[in-house]
C-alpha cells in the first residue's frame, strides 16, 4: 500500500479534472444571468474547493461518506463566509446570526430567481447564491459518483441535469463550444477512471510514470466505453424528454450571444401571449416587428389572439376549431355577430412581419374579412385568430395581404344590443367555481345604477381608467389568476397598480361576473408612422392586451381600461354619447382627443423599462430552473434502480412455465450477487455459483467445508442461514433440471415458490454484504450498467485458475 | 437428491432403475473401501469407468495398491476375473488364447487366453513388450478377439483395469500414445493420509482383506446398470460444453497433441455414469469438469516449452476447464 503523500498527486490529478468537468458544464449557466462572471467565479472556487478537499480526504483513505461529509462542510463553511461572514465568529465561524444571514441570502436569492426573467440583470446580484449553491452540490455529486463510488459514466447524469437546465430555458440553447468541451472533459475523466482502475489492479508493464495511456499500455477499454454508451443513451432520452414533458418551459424572448446588448438584432418569439407580453415589454430593446402598408390613414390595434377561456389561474386561448376549411387563403371571412347596421369602412393592408418575431399567430386587424398568407395559417370563425397549423411554422419573415372592416358603431347601437345568443353566452360568461365573490360584489358595485350592458362596460372601463384610483406600472409580476386579480383590485399595498395584462384580465373577468360575453385579446397598441408613405410600424414596446366584450349586431368590441398614460384614447364608440364617461376621460386626460393625438407611448416606456430593470418584476421561470435542476438530479439518479426494478419486473411477467421461473429465479440471483459488488462469472456451472452465493451468506470469509459429492449448496455458512441455503439448493435444483434434465414436470415448480426462494437468498445475500454494498446495490446496481450474463471472459487466467482451486477446496 | 429426480422420464432412467443402482454401487463402494481405505474417489472413478463400459489406467509408484484395488473392485463383483500379470517375455498368445491340436479329435481347439474374462487386471502393463502390450488394446478396443482366422467374444461386462508404473522406472516399454488413448480414465492413486495408513496397518498385518471380500454383484446386475446409465440424459448444452473443452486442448499453446474425439465421447461417457452414480438421469456440466482431469490428461502431450517450464498435462486442463465458458443456454424448441 502506497503512503498516503505518493497518493495524494494521483487523486488531485483526477479531483481536478472532475471538478474542471463540472465547472465546464456550469459554464452553460451563463446564459442566466447578464453578468455571468457573478456566480462562475465563485463557482469555479467552490468546485477547486470540492476537488482540493476530496483529494487530500481520499489520499487519506477516509470512507466516501466521510469524504463527502467532508466536502460538503467545508463548502458550507465557505458559504457561510461569504454570505453571512459578517454575522461569522472570525468571519468564519458560524454563529445564530450568520446562518441566519444564509438563510436570508438564499431566500433573497429564491425571490429574485422568482421574479427577473432569463437573463437576470447585474443589478440584482441577491439572485447568484441560489446558482453557486446548486453548482457547489453538483460538484460535489459528480466528485462522490465519479470518484467515491468510481462510478464515472454515472456523473455524467447530474452533469447533464445541469446542462438540460439552460438548454431547456434559453431560447437557443447554449453554445456548441461549451457543450464540445463539456463531453471532452468528461471523456477524459471516463478514460481516467478506466486507467485507475487498471492502476489498482496490478503494475503497469511500461516504465513510463507518465499519464496513464490507453493506446501505449495496450488495454481494452470496452467495458467501460459500453457503460458510457449506455449512460449515454439513457441520459440523452432524458434530455431529450424531460423539456417535452414541461411545456411551459418554452423558449421565449432572448438575445443573441451578447446578451444584454439590445441592439436590436435580437429575436421575439410568441407562443404564450399573456406570459410573454410582459417579457417583451420590458426588454430594453424596442424591436420593430411588424410593418403594415395599409390604406387606413389610422391604422389601429393589431390583434395576434384571444384568451377566451378563464379558469382561475390564468386566461388562456380556448382550443380552437380550425377545420381544412378554414385557411388564411384568401377566403372570406365573417366577422362573429356583425350585421349590416354598422357602419363600416373597408381597408386592404400588406403586412410584414420582421424576421425576429416568431409568432405562432397571424397579427391582424379586428374584424378582417380576409387574409392571404402563404403557409397553412387557419382561423377559428369565433375567435378570428390566425394560428399556425403546422409545427414550427411561424410569422416570423412572412408577408401576406388582407381586407379588414373599420366599424364605427354607435354607442346607441351597442347600448340597445339585444342579449347575446345562447352559443356566445355560455362559453364566454364561464368563470370557475372558485372565482371570488369580493370581484362579483365589486363589479355590481361599480356598476351600480347602470341598466343597460354597454353602459355597464363602460362604467367598468372608467373605474379602471379613473375613478378606480388605478397606477400603470410594469413593476408588478406576471399573472392573471383570481389571487393575482384579487390582490390588483384590493387596495393592498401593491393593489391598484399594473399593466395592461391586469387591466384586461381583471376588466374581462369582472364582465363575465356581469354576465357579460368577454375575453382578453393580445396584441400591439396603434402603430408608429414609418417613414415610408401609407407604412406602420409595431414594435415590441406596442405590445399590449385589451378586453373585447360581445354585442349583438356588432360582435366583439375592443375596449381599454388600461391607463391613458400607456394607452391614450378609449375607443370612440365608448366616449361619444355617454357623458359621465367622456367626463371622466377628459379629466383624467387631458389630452384624450379622440384618433388625432398620437398615443404617448415613448416617455411611459422610458418610465416604465426603467422600473423593470430596477426591480424585481416578473415570475420567470428562472427559479423554476433550480427546482428542475434538483427534479433531474433526482430523476437522473434514480434511472438506474428503475432500470433495475423494471427489469426483474419483466422478468417475472414474462415467466409462464417451471422452466422460465427457474431461470428468472436464477437471473435474477445473479444481478443481485451482482449488484452487490460481487463478480459473477461466466464459467461458473449453476452448483460452482451456487457455492460462491451460498458462501456470501453470512460471513464471506468462512466458507463451510463441502465434501458431500453431490450437494453442491452445502458450503457456505449454513447455520447463519439455514432457510436460505435450503432455498437456495432447491433453486439450484430447479435451475439444473431446467437447463439439463429431458424434461421438467409442470408441478415442479410455482411462480410463487420461485418467488420466494429467491427472496429468501436475496435476503441473506443482502444480509451478508456491508452496509455500504447494499446502499450501492439499491442506487447503483451494477447489473443494470454491466449485463452480467455477458461478464466473465474478461477475468484473467489467474483469476480462473484460483477460482478452480477454490472449487476443489471447497 | 431424490426431491431432484426427474420422475416422468419414460423410456430413460426411472426412479427405481436410479435407486437399484445406486444400492448395487454403494455395495461395490463400501466392499472396495474396506481394501483399500482413505480413497473413496478412486474407488468411484473405478465404478464410473466400470459402469461405461471402459477400462481404466491406475498409474503410480509400486505398493501404493493398485493391485490391490483392481483386485479389490474385481472380488467385489460375481464374474470372471484373470489376471494377467505382464512381463517382457510374456507372448500376445499368452492373451489372447492359441490354437492348439487335440491329438484326439485331430482338431485344432482354442485354447482362451488371459483376456477372456469380464474383469481383468492387467499387472504393470508397461513392463511387456509392445507387441504383447498392443495385442491387448486391440481386443480392449474391439471386444473380441481374432485367432486363426476365427473371431471370439468378449463377454459383457468387460473392464481392463491395468496397472502401470511412472515411466522413468526401469524396464519399461511406455505405451505410445494411439494406446493410451484407448483407456478412458487414468488415475493416480497417490499416499493414503497418515490416518488411513494406520488403519491400513491394522487390518492388513496378518491377513489379507482381500481373502474376506465377498461378492456384492454379479455379472448380470451390472450390465443392468450399464443399461441404466446408457440412459442418463445428455442435454445439447453439456455436449456443447464436452466438445469446448475437447476443442480447447486441441489449440492450446501449451499442448501438442490435444484430446481425439474418442476422448470426448469417453468423457461424455464417463460424465453420465458419474451423473447416475450421483442419483440424477441427466448430466451436469459439473460432472463434465469432475472427470475432465483423469479422462483426458493421459492422452494430452504438452510441447517442449511447457514440459520445459514444468507445465503438465493436469495443470493445462484444469486451465482449460477454468477457463471455457459455460455455453448459453438456447431459447427452448418446445
Amino acid at each position: 500500500m502506497r503512503p498516503a503523500q505518493d497518493l495524494l498527486p494521483a487523486t488531485l490529478g483526477r479531483s481536478l479534472l472532475a471538478a474542471l468537468t463540472t465547472f465546464v458544464t456550469l459554464l452553460s449557466w451563463s446564459g442566466f444571468a447578464e453578468q455571468p462572471s457573478g456566480f462562475l467565479v465563485p463557482l469555479f472556487l467552490a468546485c477547486l474547493l470540492v476537488a482540493l478537499v476530496g483529494a487530500v480526504l481520499r489520499a487519506a483513505r477516509l470512507p466516501v461518506v466521510v469524504v463527502a461529509a467532508g466536502q460538503l462542510v467545508v463548502l458550507a463553511l465557505w458559504l457561510q463566509h461569504r454570505l453571512g461572514g459578517h454575522e461569522a465568529l472570525l468571519g468564519w465561524l458560524p454563529t445564530t446570526d450568520s446562518v441566519r444571514a444564509v438563510g436570508s441570502a438564499l431566500h433573497a436569492s429564491g425571490v429574485a430567481a422568482q421574479s427577473y426573467p432569463s437573463p437576470v440583470p447585474a443589478t440584482a446580484p441577491e439572485f447568484y447564491p441560489l446558482l453557486v449553491v446548486t453548482g457547489a452540490a453538483t460538484a460535489v455529486l459528480v466528485d462522490l459518483l465519479a470518484l467515491g463510488l468510481r462510478r464515472a459514466p454515472l456523473s455524467g447524469l447530474p452533469l447533464l441535469a445541469a446542462y438540460t437546465a439552460p438548454v431547456s430555458i434559453l431560447d437557443g440553447g447554449v453554445s456548441w463550444v461549451t457543450f464540445a468541451a463539456a463531453a471532452l472533459c468528461f471523456l477524459f475523466l471516463l478514460a481516467a477512471d478506466h486507467g485507475h482502475r487498471l492502476e489498482h489492479w496490478g503494475h503497469r508493464l511500461s516504465p513510463a510514470r507518465g499519464p496513464f495511456d490507453v493506446s501505449r499500455d495496450g488495454v481494452s477499454t470496452g467495458g467501460v466505453w459500453s457503460s458510457a454508451r449506455k449512460i449515454g443513451f439513457t441520459a440523452t432520452g432524458l434530455a431529450v424528454v424531460a423539456p417535452l414533458l414541461l411545456p411551459t418551459f418554452h423558449a421565449h424572448l432572448f438575445d443573441g450571444p451578447g446578451t444584454g446588448t439590445g441592439a436590436g438584432d435580437g429575436g421575439v418569439s410568441l407562443s404564450n401571449p399573456i406570459v410573454d407580453l410582459k417579457r417583451d415589454l420590458v426588454r430594453g430593446a424596442d424591436v420593430p416587428l411588424v410593418t403594415v402598408s395599409t390604406d387606413d390613414p389610422d391604422p389601429s390595434y393589431l390583434r395576434l389572439t384571444v384568451l377566451n377561456s378563464f379558469d382561475g389561474a390564468a386566461w388562456r386561448p380556448a382550443t380552437r376549431e380550425i377545420p381544412r376549411s378554414q385557411r388564411a387563403d384568401g377566403e372570406t371571412v365573417t366577422p362573429p355577430g356583425l350585421l349590416r347596421g354598422v357602419a363600416r369602412t373597408a381597408h386592404t393592408a400588406t403586412v410584414h412581419v420582421d424576421r425576429s418575431f416568431a409568432s405562432r399567430w397571424l397579427p391582424t386587424p379586428y374584424p378582417v374579412t380576409s387574409v392571404d398568407a402563404p403557409g397553412d395559417w387557419r382561423y377559428d370563425s369565433t375567435t378570428l385568430d390566425f394560428l399556425s397549423a403546422t409545427d414550427g411554422q411561424t410569422a416570423a419573415g412572412l408577408s401576406y395581404r388582407l381586407r379588414s372592416l373599420e366599424l364605427r358603431p354607435t354607442a346607441t347601437q351597442l347600448d340597445e344590443a339585444p342579449a347575446a345568443p345562447a352559443s356566445v353566452f355560455s362559453s364566454d360568461t364561464a368563470l370557475p367555481r372558485s372565482f371570488p365573490a369580493s370581484i362579483r360584489r365589486l363589479a355590481d358595485r361599480v356598476t351600480a345604477g347602470r341598466t343597460s350592458t354597454f353602459e355597464r362596460a363602460v362604467a367598468l372601463q372608467d373605474w379602471f381608467r379613473v375613478s378606480g384610483g388605478f397606477r400603470y406600472s410594469l413593476a408588478r409580476p406576471s399573472g392573471t389568476g383570481t389571487d393575482d386579480l384579487v390582490g390588483f383590485l384590493g387596495r393592498g399595498k401593491d393593489g391598484r397598480v399594473g399593466y395592461c395584462e391586469q387591466f384586461a384580465a381583471a376588466m374581462a373577468a369582472m364582465g363575465r361576473s356581469l354576465g357579460i360575453p368577454s375575453r382578453v385579446a393580445v396584441g400591439f397598441l396603434s402603430p408608429q408612422r414609418d417613414a415610408r408613405p401609407h407604412t406602420w410600424t409595431y414594435s415590441s414596446h406596442d405590445l399590449h392586451a385589451w378586453p373585447e366584450m360581445y354585442f349583438d349586431g356588432v360582435g366583439w368590441v375592443r375596449f381599454e381600461p388600461t391607463p391613458q398614460t400607456r394607452t391614450g384614447a378609449v375607443p370612440a364608440y365608448t366616449r361619444t354619447e355617454l357623458p359621465q364617461a367622456t367626463r371622466s376621460s377628459s379629466a383624467g386626460a387631458p389630452a384624450a382627443v379622440p384618433s388625432a393625438t398620437a398615443p404617448t407611448r415613448r416617455p411611459d416606456l422610458q418610465r416604465t423599462v426603467g422600473a423593470a430593470t430596477s426591480s424585481p418584476t416578473d415570475r420567470s421561470r428562472v427559479g423554476q430552473l433550480v427546482l428542475l435542476a434538483a427534479l433531474l438530479v433526482l430523476a437522473g439518479s434514480l434511472v438506474p434502480r428503475v432500470l433495475r426494478v423494471r427489469r426483474s419486473h419483466r422478468r417475472w411477467a414474462a415467466a409462464g412455465d417451471p422452466r422460465d421461473w427457474a431461470e428468472a429465479g436464477w437471473q435474477e440471483l445473479r444481478d443481485t450477487y451482482v449488484d452487490l459488488g460481487r463478480a459473477w462469472d461466466r464459467r461458473w456451472t449453476v452448483r460452482g455459483a451456487a457455492r460462491r452465493v451460498a458462501a456470501s451468506f453470512g460471513d464471506p470469509g468462512r466458507p463451510a467445508a463441502d465434501t458431500g459429492t453431490d450437494t453442491g449448496t452445502r458450503g457456505g455458512t449454513a447455520a447463519s442461514a439455514p432457510e436460505a441455503v435450503a432455498a437456495l439448493h432447491r433453486l439450484t435444483g430447479l435451475v439444473e433440471r431446467a437447463r439439463y434434465a429431458r424434461s421438467l414436470p409442470e408441478d415442479a415448480a410455482t411462480g410463487d415458490t420461485v418467488r420466494r426462494d429467491v427472496a429468501a437468498c436475496v435476503a441473506a445475500l443482502r444480509a451478508g454484504a456491508p452496509r455500504r454494498d447494499r446502499i450501492r446495490a439499491w442506487w447503483v446496481p451494477a447489473s443494470v450498467l454491466r449485463d452480467p450474463a455477458r461478464d466473465g471472459g474478461r477475468a484473467s487466467g489467474l483469476t480462473g485458475l484460483r477460482s478452480t482451486t477454490v472449487d476443489r477446496a471447497v | 437428491m431424490t426431491s431432484t429426480r426427474d420422475r416422468d422420464a419414460a423410456p430413460p432412467a426411472a426412479v427405481a432403475d436410479l435407486d437399484t443402482l445406486d444400492r448395487v454401487a454403494g455395495r461395490i463402494r463400501a466392499s472396495i473401501e474396506k481394501v483399500i481405505e482413505g480413497k473413496p474417489e478412486v474407488a468411484r472413478l473405478a465404478l464410473v469407468v466400470l459402469l461405461s463400459e471402459g477400462h481404466l489406467l491406475i498409474e503410480d509408484v509400486p505398493g501404493v495398491g493398485k493391485t490391490m484395488l483392481s483386485k479389490a473392485l474385481a472380488r467385489s463383483i460375481d464374474c470372471t476375473v484373470r489376471r494377467i500379470q505382464f512381463t517382457p517375455d510374456l507372448l500376445p498368445s499368452d492373451v489372447t488364447g492359441v490354437s492348439v491340436f487335440n491329438q484326439d479329435t485331430r482338431q485344432f481347439e482354442f485354447r482362451p487366453g488371459g483376456i477372456f474374462a469380464n474383469i481383468v487386471v492387467g499387472d504393470e502393463i508397461n513392463r511387456a513388450s509392445p507387441k504383447t502390450q498392443s495385442a491387448l488394446l486391440e481386443c480392449m478396443e474391439e471386444r473380441q478377439v481374432t485367432v486363426d482366422g476365427t473371431t471370439y467374444a468378449l463377454d459383457t461386462p468387460f473392464m481392463v483395469i491395468a496397472t502401470q508404473n511412472p515411466i522413468e522406472m526401469e524396464g519399461t516399454y511406455a505405451l505410445p500414445e494411439a494406446q493410451r488413448d484407448r483407456f478412458m480414465a487414468r488415475v493416480s492413486m497417490g499416499y493414503p493420509v497418515e490416518s488411513a495408513e494406520i488403519a491400513m496397518l491394522d487390518t492388513h498385518t496378518f491377513a489379507n482383506p482381500l481373502d474376506d471380500l465377498e461378492p456384492v454383484a454379479d455379472a448380470a446386475e451390472i450390465r443392468k446398470l450399464i443399461d441404466i446409465v446408457g440412459q442418463v440424459h445428455v442435454s445439447v448444452v453439456v455436449q456443447r460444453y464436452a466438445v469446448a473443452i475437447a476443442t480447447a486442448t486441441r489449440r492450446s499453446p501449451e499442448l501438442m497433441l490435444g484430446a481425439s474425439p474418442r476422448a470426448t465421447l469417453h468423457l461424455v461417457r464417463a460424465a453420465k455414469a458419474s451423473a447416475a452414480l450421483s442419483g440424477r438421469d441427466y448430466v451436469l456440466p459439473d460432472d463434465v469438469q469432475g472427470l475432465t482431469e483423469q479422462v483426458l490428461a493421459h492422452r494430452l502431450l504438452t510441447t517442449v516449452e511447457a514440459s520445459m517450464s514444468g507445465r503438465t498435462p493436469e495443470a493445462a486442463v484444469r486451465q482449460i476447464v477454468a477457463d471455457v465458458p459455460m455455453p448459453e443456454n438456447r431459447p427452448r424448441t418446445s
